[in-house]
């Protein structure tokens, strides 16, 4: 009995801590090219719908513009979802002209969102900026277009969350249809509050030599992690393996100590095309991730430099999405943003522990497959009870 | 050392893991703040710290007005627990603002018919009830009550707030014909969901039984038998929710002259709450109150003032002694002192009430009037 007891007791201890159930923590957010929107009559719109993820009274909002042609101003809205379209009523509207391949971030008067409801930001051009009759010229040789990329990711970036609304609609011989293709937008909200997707640029980053890339996860807890996974392809016919090296990140002396490594897959079962490639991580290692900042990178002795969409022959890549400038708070809305500042990671010089470059706005597709942390205590608050109108408290009736 | 052996493995196991996954300590965010903060006040009312309460929610609205501007429906939660414990504080004033805009927002931000609406609508019935306002109340609940039943299809007892509330004020106003078939469609309606015997169904029942006292007095009697039922049913033995639902069933038997039921029934009353009335805290006061009350009905005044001073004196200390609910107490006393031949420290306690009632309400408001009527007819 007693030896029972013993072992009751030290499985529940042991099951405190070690969470069986996994979850996934990490960059599948996927861009692989931009596409443009051109609003080249008055009669066309753009949306980008999305799922609040939050409550925030939003206060601006910022889109990027592809190609701006002696373009006339542009009147920008939120409005409200209806039957899966915008609802053709603003909820706060600004009119701004558009600036070639740059982001433009444009006051909004504060209005209030509402976490779990669906909005819809909305481009259209705007003809009379606020007056009776047209002030503007639109058509082939005066308009300006919108970014989208080309795969509908249906996730939240800044956590990987689903949000199954968000898409990009265009209106066009006086209807909205879907365009299946990712809305890149940004809106903030007072109190510092944003949301949005600020992924403008896809990119495949190269691995040979000394060229080593990954990603770092802060993970938010201790946790397993069991495998990780990589969006990669190889370029022309490397002659090794991929190397797949975990390092941890010392911020009091800036530098990344190896931690583990092993190789990934033989050379020939990594594809031309971008692949999700998993790499299993054995016990004991997989049970001591710290809530700290981990590299998970790849590195091969194969490849050199070239001149190519690449940047290298003989060698492997792996894509990522970044932000290429000039949106406020950009770092904030990218994969687990603000505190804990998950980022890109490469080095030239990979066996260097101090040559490692942090890109804080850039993300490369790494997740890892951990054990969930807790879940946040419960914030439901109870109502405090009213009470009782004052001229029904129970009283001496004679 | 074998005998610690059975204590240690679990706890050098857990040390061991400690060692790989040490905690980390993130800083606190606005929101945990926010959450000490509220869930701090709903602890507090419990022990009846009203005023020290709202000044701790009033700083929770600061935060989260500071974090989402005035009108966003975040600060609607806030707002209403506000003007709540304005309302507990008989800050009637306060409270109807704060409860105004509320639902001001909610009505910007998800339209007007939205059952979150409703709620806010009963709310601040509530608050106009207190106030004497009753056609402004009457107004909301009406309103209220469209909007529930819209939505019933999703909620059917959504309803109950607003349907209770209305027959609440016409029991207020003695408007029994109105009362009457609105709290026959909510008992219907609880029946048809909850079954015939939950404890939901006691209130529900208690209002009825009122409005039917005057003309159906032998459906009073059987919804307060009803009532007394489901709590003897479902509550332990002597628990003081049961003796109250008693005692209303003897309020009812006295007052239709069936003095030996209700003489026997207050008896009992007074046994089961025996035990009960040794605390002289806040908790305490409803069971103090209703004690009082069954002593005053069986004719033993000393024992009811004493009691009735017990609770004059935690109210005082809960509210401050300019409290609407102070006013109420000094009237009891003064119903127990005109019995008890002391007709000059009854109409001194009268004049009293009637100062504090005068500070917080209109010279017209139905208390008021009522305690200037009961001053008259002990001047005569």
């Amino acid at each position: 009995m007693r030896l029972f007891y013993r072992l009751a007791l030290t499985l529940v201890t042991v099951f405190l801590f070690c969470p069986l159930s996994h979850a996934e923590f990490g960059n599948r957010f996927i861009a692989n090219k931009r596409l443009a929107t051109p609003l080249q009559n008055s009669e066309q719109k753009l949306s980008y719908r999305f799922t609040c993820q939050a409550d925030m009274t939003a206060n601006a909002a910022a889109v990027f513009c592809v190609e701006s042609i002696h373009a006339p101003a542009y009147l920008i809205s939120l409005q409200e979802d209806k039957d899966g379209e915008p609802s053709g009523t603003p909820l706060t509207a600004y009119s701004f002209v558009p600036k070639s391949q740059t982001w433009t971030t444009i006051p909004l008067d504060p209005f209030p969102l509402v976490k779990g409801k669906v909005y819809h930001l909305v481009l259209e051009p705007d003809m009379l900026r606020g007056g009776g009759h047209p002030v503007a010229v639109i058509g082939v040789s005066n308009y300006a277009s919108f970014l989208t990329t080309d795969t509908l990711n249906k996730i939240h970036p800044n956590d990987g969350s689903p949000d199954p609304q968000a898409n990009s609609l265009a209106f066009k011989d006086k209807k909205w249809a879907l365009l299946d293709q990712e809305p890149v937008y940004a809106v903030y909200g007072q109190g510092d509050q944003s949301q949005g997707n600020p992924y403008d640029d896809p990119g495949i980053k190269p691995i040979f030599g000394k060229t080593t890339q990954g990603e770092c996860l802060h993970f938010h807890c201790p946790c397993q992690v069991q495998s990780v996974a990589f969006r990669i392809k190889k370029q022309g016919n490397p002659t090794t393996p991929l190397k797949f090296n975990v390092l941890i990140n010392d911020f009091y002396m800036h530098k990344a100590i190896p931690y583990y490594s092993q190789m990934v897959q033989a050379t020939k079962e990594v594809s031309s095309h971008f692949q999700w490639v998993t790499v299993g991580i054995p016990m004991p290692t997989s049970n001591s991730f710290r809530a700290e900042c981990w590299f998970y990178v790849l590195q091969s002795d194969s490849g050199h430099i070239a001149d190519n969409s690449v940047g290298c022959e003989d060698c492997y890549a792996i894509s990522d999405v970044g932000n290429s400038g000039g949106l406020a708070g950009a770092a904030d809305l990218t994969f687990d943003g603000g505190p804990h500042l998950s980022r890109a990671v490469y080095s030239t010089n990979g066996e260097d522990p101090f040559r490692w470059i942090d890109e804080f706005e850039r993300d490369a597709n790494v997740t890892a497959d951990n054990s969930p942390c807790p879940a946040p205590p419960d914030r439901e608050y109870k109502a405090i009870p009213t009470p009782l109108p004052i001229q029904d408290e129970p009283r001496f009736t004679p | 050392m074998t005998k610690y052996n059975s204590l240690l493995t679990p706890i050098i196991a857990s040390l061991f893991l400690l060692s790989l996954a040490p905690a980390q300590a993130e800083p606190m965010l606005d929101t945990d703040l926010l959450s000490i903060t509220r869930t701090a006040a709903a602890a507090g009312v419990q022990d009846g710290l009203f005023d020290k309460e709202a000044a701790t929610e009033e700083r929770a609205l600061k935060i989260t007005q500071e974090k989402y501007g005035p009108v966003h429906p975040a600060l609607v939660p806030v707002l209403n627990d506000l003007a709540t414990l304005q309302r507990h504080c008989a800050q009637y004033q306060k409270a109807l603002a704060n409860y105004k805009w509320g639902l001001a927002i909610l009505e910007k931000v998800l339209g007007p018919d939205d059952p979150k609406v409703a709620e806010s609508l009963d709310d601040l019935a509530g608050v106009e009830t207190d106030m004497g306002h009753y056609s402004d109340a009457e107004l909301d609940y009406n309103r209220a009550t469209s909007i529930q039943e819209k939505a019933a299809e999703n909620d059917p007892l959504a309803v109950v707030p607003s349907l209770f509330g209305q027959g609440q004020l016409y029991a207020i106003e003695n408007r029994d014909n109105d009362a009457l078939p609105l709290l026959k469609r909510l008992v219907d309606i609880q029946i048809k969901i909850l079954g015939r015997s939950d404890l939901r169904l006691v209130p529900s029942l208690e209002l009825r039984a009122k409005a039917e006292a005057s003309t159906n007095p032998n459906d009073a009697e059987s919804d307060l038998k009803w009532a007394l039922g489901i709590r003897q049913k479902k509550l332990p033995t002597g628990s003081p929710d049961i003796t109250r639902t008693s005692v209303l069933l003897a309020d009812f038997y006295r007052t239709h002259g069936k003095t030996d039921e209700a003489n026997q029934l207050y008896q009992q009353a007074a046994v089961d709450l025996s035990k009960f009335l040794g605390e002289n805290d806040y908790r305490s006061v409803r069971t103090l109150h209703l004690a009082a009350q069954i002593d005053f009905a069986l004719g033993q005044y000393k024992k009811s003032a004493a009691l009735l001073n017990r609770v004059l004196k935690i109210r005082t200390a809960t509210y401050g002694a300019d409290h609407p609910l102070v006013a109420l107490c000094l009237e009891d006393l003064a119903a127990v002192q005109e019995k008890d031949q002391q007709p000059s420290k009854a109409q001194e306690n009268l004049k009293k009430a009637k100062n504090i009632l005068e500070k917080t309400f209109d010279p017209t408001h139905p208390e008021v009037l009522n305690i200037e009527k009961k001053l008259k007819a002990l001047s005569k």
